[in-house]
């Protein structure tokens, strides 16, 4: 039951953007759902973000611009023997947010430094 | 013969999520519909291809993409519900997005047990008294106040909550404690009271969390 003021992140969508710039240091800047659950869950299978709770947060934040979001290639998904994916990006409206919520939670570094995970750099919007 | 036992429930337990993803994506724009259903599609596959990957057991896997069905149920809804609004042409509201979908549970659930706390109140007080002073009775009239000053307290929170919001849930919490505490030998109410009181301690955690962080943007 968190209120949501205008301009207020919840605590998961803030987590979700620090798992985007996470993920967006690695090689490819676009990742998908199940890999920002994944990342939320630090390696433990079974605590994975709920499906609702993840695709609403996901979807909230690519309607505020903070994420972009495309479907794959079908070609891609289909030479690799899967259902395609929707990407999503981080925005550099994105990566502000998450910098602004980790200096309103008054801990340096935000989730990652509580994990341990050193954050890469900027990521390109 | 135990791995094709262990697959079934694995896929199980994907067609179970898809069948209700099916279900709440009913009647939502088709676009919009299809998209959550393929989201949901490559999410359950790369969930069961990561879990054989790690060599986890099909039970386990189930259970798992089980457990992240059932915990998201209300955000699914909260969602199909602003489609709706969404295809209607109203945008969500601010007093919509000012109450989450956890709250308009949280809200349900309170108001429909407020009378049955009432009224259990009420019937306790009564076959108390008739157990420890049998004959004719009138409700005692201690049973009808306490009734009302925990509804009242509940009311009171759940209205306030919405301008201020630790406050009020604290309130909500009293008013249910005070409830269950009063009827410890009813399992089902003290059950009822502890889970609302887990659920209002939760969300003032979440709440004293919640970032503002757009406001930089």
């Amino acid at each position: 039951m968190v209120r949501r003021r205008p301009g207020q992140l919840l605590p998961l969508e803030v987590d979700v953007l620090e798992a985007a710039i996470t993920l967006a240091g690695t090689a490819d800047p676009e990742f998908h759902g199940f890999a920002v659950a994944k990342n939320l869950a630090d390696g433990d299978p079974r605590r994975l973000t709920a499906h609702g709770t993840l695709y609403k947060a996901l979807g909230r934040l690519a309607d505020a611009g903070l994420l972009s979001c495309r479907w794959e290639d079908p070609a891609i998904a289909e030479a690799e023997g899967r259902p395609r994916r929707r990407l999503y990006r981080i925005t550099g409206q994105g990566e502000l947010a998450a910098r602004s919520a980790r200096q309103h939670e008054h801990v340096p570094g935000g989730r990652a430094a509580r994990l341990g995970v050193r954050k890469p750099g900027p990521a390109p919007a | 013969m135990r791995a094709r036992g262990t697959d079934r429930v694995a896929s199980t337990s994907a067609r179970l999520v898809l069948a209700w993803a099916a279900r709440y994506t009913r009647g939502l724009p088709p676009d919009i519909a299809a998209d959550r259903r393929l989201e949901l599609t490559a999410d359950l596959h790369d969930q069961l291809a990561d879990a054989a990957h790690l060599g986890l057991g099909r039970i386990t896997t189930s259970r798992t993409v089980v457990r992240r069905m059932l915990l998201g149920v209300p955000a699914d809804l909260s969602w199909r519900h602003d489609q709706l609004r969404v295809a209607r042409g109203c945008a969500p509201s601010e007093a919509d997005m000012a109450i989450g979908s956890f709250s308009r549970l949280q809200v349900g659930i309170t108001v429909l047990a407020l009378p049955f706390l009432a009224l259990s109140l009420i019937a306790t007080s009564v076959i108390v008294s008739h157990v420890t002073q049998p004959g004719p009775h009138e409700v005692p009239l201690w049973a009808g106040l306490v009734a009302l000053g925990c509804a009242g307290t509940i009311s009171g929170g759940l209205a306030l909550q919405v301008r201020h919001r630790r406050v009020g849930l604290i309130l909500v919490a009293l008013g249910v404690l005070v409830v269950g505490a009063m009827l410890f030998w009813l399992p089902p109410v003290w059950m009822v009271a502890l889970v609302l009181t887990a659920l209002v301690g939760w969300e003032v955690t979440r709440s004293h969390r919640a970032t503002p962080a757009l406001d930089a943007t």
